[in-house]
């Protein structure tokens, strides 16, 4: 008789909470510790949400690095 | 005057009656012989109307030619004739051979009528407690029973104890509990019958058992043919613990899955074989289910018997020319045989092959299972054993031969037309290979319609309807399969299995665990238990359910293969021994590679368990050993990504992001690209 393969849990949506979770409790752990941003940035690298500084004009056309 | 062509025979010629009736007895024998059944139905009628009525000697002669009917394919004739006899006889008064002949015409009666498909009446025949008295049947073919008393309790006894089997008392595990008490009883019946009768009439006896062993197979097939598998169970064991000869009754109890694997070892253990049969019951024990359980080894034997001439032909050595010459010389010497000798010769037999491919075929070996059964229908074409049959159809599926199954398929059509069911079944398993869902339905259908009492095709059938999501038609393809297959697990495991799907964990735990009862050695039982687990956040004891489905499948390759493979305490598979290894071996660890392909969604999950642990090291290991055992599958590229990701990893988790990507577009990878990419950027900066 032909073989049904085992179940296989595949991810899905759901599991982003799981990311939401981790980063939720990185935040709240690290707004606990000091002000030191290298320390936090290693320790919880999923708090770090500020938006990258906006580029100038003659950064995006490459004319300053 | 016009002479006549025949010369006249003169009035006072006298023929001796015994001399007439032993010459036509030779005449029958000589046509059964050479298959002149019509010689042989025309000599019988003429020895039956040479003796008078109701005589010993009509009785047999009844019997003979009633045989040769049988032979004939006159079924309905053979029967009419031996139940019209019985009807007018008056039973009761007879001698004990007389007994045995009327016993072997009832047998004869219900041969016929199991070819005539009448279940019911066969039942009727063969039922001596049967109060029915109403004989005006229009064929008159029903016995009166109260003419059918034989009063000897020597050939009635044990019959009938079906009526002594107390249905709601004794379930399927006590049935075996129910015949050790019965036999108990009946072994003090027969001591005192010994010493009255002192070892009188042993042939007689011995031929009485032979018979009530057949008695008890039809009443069996009976039973299983008006779907009562209970009651077909409890006369082919009785059948088989009469005479363990009855290989017919073993087949039926084994080939249709109606004992479970311990009910089976229980059922073996009780046939008393003389010492002559080892041989036999190492075959008989051969052809039990194909677990790796350490306290049942019996069926290693041929199995390494096999695995030792794979090797010797793959190493082209001398090791087996010497021992074919010593066997040989051994039997020149004498005609005895050591049990090794026997297995030598036997191991060829195609029914024992079969058992060792169905062997391999449990163990996931789909390549070897295969080219034994191939070997098989190429040396003989139109061997029509089912699960040699089976076998082969099922490696080709799992082996994904498309084009083979198709050109099997339409051999198997073509060399079994009249019994075609299984043929079906192997294309319907074509089209669910190349994913035609109208085509696999259609021909699913049509071989559970040609034969609706075949557990496996319900299994199909269920499997089809499965990954078509279609969950209700499942589930009623799997429950026709559990009722069918009794003694098997996987019907119940696939339920449970299906019931996952729908998140109904409390009752798939329930089926999961009927299922390991069956079967505490099948990998995916635990692999199933693991992701009940899993689901309700259960994930240390996932974990544990996980790696015991791995350390099985572990053990059953060391067993089979005996290569040093295995896990070691970081989850690597240990295959150093790889490099030094010969031919042969190459091509076992090829086999080797694609059983274990088989347990990566295990290996997976696994990885899952210690991800939501934040083990991450652990489920990454995991994840890469997943990925080496089925390469470039998205849903592993992602996972990985997935748990760099959490780990803070973001260049690496966008890079498997990305390969996920490349090869599967879905909006779970997307959306953790996105993000990854974001606080990727943030950490450049």
């Amino acid at each position: 008789m032909i073989n049904r393969k085992p179940t296989r849990i595949e991810l899905n949506m759901e599991d982003i909470e799981e990311y939401e979770d981790l980063k939720k409790e990185q935040t709240e752990a690290a707004s606990k510790i000091s002000n030191n941003n290298q320390l936090k940035k290693e320790q919880f690298p999923l708090t770090n949400t500020s938006n990258p500084p906006k580029k100038t004009t003659a950064q995006i056309i490459g004319y300053e690095k | 005057m016009a002479t006549s062509i025949f010369e006249q025979s003169p009035p006072t010629l006298i023929f001796n009656s015994t001399t007439i009736e032993d010459q036509l007895k030779c005449k029958i024998d000589s046509s059964v012989l050479t298959h002149s059944y019509t010689s042989a139905i025309f000599f019988a009628d003429k020895l039956l109307n040479l003796v008078p009525l109701n005589s010993k000697k009509y009785i047999e002669n009844l019997y003979i030619l009633c045989n040769a009917l049988y032979c004939d394919k006159q079924y309905q004739r053979s029967s009419f004739l031996i139940q019209k006899y019985l009807n007018q006889r008056n039973l009761k008064h007879q001698g004990e051979d007389e007994a045995l002949i009327i016993l072997k015409l009832k047998y004869l009666s219900a041969k016929c009528k199991i070819e005539t498909n009448e279940f019911d009446q066969c039942l009727q025949i063969l039922d001596n407690n049967h109060n029915n008295t109403d004989n005006n049947n229009e064929d008159g073919s029903i016995i009166n029973n109260t003419n059918n008393n034989i009063n000897n309790s020597n050939i009635n006894d044990n019959l009938d104890d079906y009526d002594d089997y107390d249905e709601e008392n004794y379930t399927g595990k006590d049935l075996l509990k129910f015949y050790v008490n019965m036999n108990k009883s009946n072994t003090d019946n027969k001591n005192d019958e010994n010493i009255n009768n002192n070892n009188n009439n042993s042939k007689n006896n011995k031929e009485i058992l032979i018979i009530k062993s057949n008695i008890a197979l039809i009443k069996g097939k009976c039973f299983e043919n008006m779907d009562n598998l209970k009651k077909a169970k409890f006369w082919y064991i009785k059948a088989l613990l009469l005479d363990y000869n009855c290989y017919e009754a073993f087949e039926s109890l084994t080939k249709s899955h109606l004992l479970t694997f311990q009910e089976e070892i229980q059922l073996l253990k009780k046939l008393n074989f003389q010492a002559d049969d080892i041989w036999l019951k190492e075959i008989y024990a051969l052809s039990l289910k194909k677990y790796d359980n350490p306290n049942f080894t019996s069926h290693y034997n041929y199995i390494e018997l096999y695995d030792n001439s794979l090797n010797n032909n793959d190493n082209n050595n001398n090791n087996n020319n010497s021992t074919n010459t010593s066997t040989k010389t051994n039997n020149s010497n004498n005609s005895l045989l050591k049990i090794n000798d026997i297995r030598n010769k036997l191991i060829n037999c195609n029914d024992i092959l079969t058992m060792i491919s169905e062997y391999y075929f449990y163990k996931q070996q789909f390549q070897e299972s295969y080219s034994i059964t191939k070997k098989i229908l190429k040396e003989d074409k139109y061997y029509n054993n089912s699960t040699c049959i089976m076998v082969l159809i099922s490696s080709l599926f799992e082996l994904q031969l498309t084009n083979e199954l198709y050109y099997t398929c339409h051999q198997l059509i073509d060399s079994f037309s009249q019994n075609s069911s299984i043929s079906w079944y192997g294309i319907a398993c074509y089209y669910q290979l190349i994913q035609n869902s109208d085509l696999t339905q259609k021909f699913f259908t049509k071989a559970t319609t040609l034969n609706s009492r075949i557990g496996a095709f319900w299994l199909g059938f269920g499997h089809f309807f499965a990954t078509k999501g279609e969950h209700d038609q499942a589930m009623a393809a799997y429950r026709t399969s559990s009722r069918l297959l009794t003694g098997c697990h996987l019907p119940l495991l696939c339920i449970g299995m299906e019931l996952i799907r729908v998140h109904n964990l409390n009752l798939a735990s329930q089926y999961i665990l009927q299922a390991k009862d069956i079967c505490p050695y099948d990998p995916m039982t635990f692999n199933e238990l693991g992701i009940i687990e899993y689901k309700n956040s259960q994930f240390e004891e996932a974990i544990k359910l996980f790696e015991m489905a791995l350390e099985i499948s572990k053990i059953k390759n060391n067993n089979n293969n005996q290569l040093n493979y295995s896990f070691n305490s970081n989850g690597n598979i240990n295959n150093n021994n790889r490099f030094k290894l010969n031919n042969n071996e190459k091509k076992k660890s090829m086999v080797m590679m694609s059983y274990m392909e088989s347990w990566e969604p295990t290996v997976y999950n696994l990885a899952h368990c210690y991800r939501k642990l934040r083990r991450y090291d652990l489920a990454l290991h995991y994840y890469n050993m997943s990925l080496s055992l089925i390469p470039n599958n998205p849903s592993t590229f992602t996972a990985l990504g997935f748990c760099y990701h959490l780990q803070g990893s973001f260049d690496e988790a966008i890079d498997y992001y990305h390969q996920s990507l490349s090869i599967r577009d879905d909006t779970f990878t997307n959306v953790l690209l996105h993000k990854a990419l974001s606080l990727s950027i943030l950490n450049y900066d």
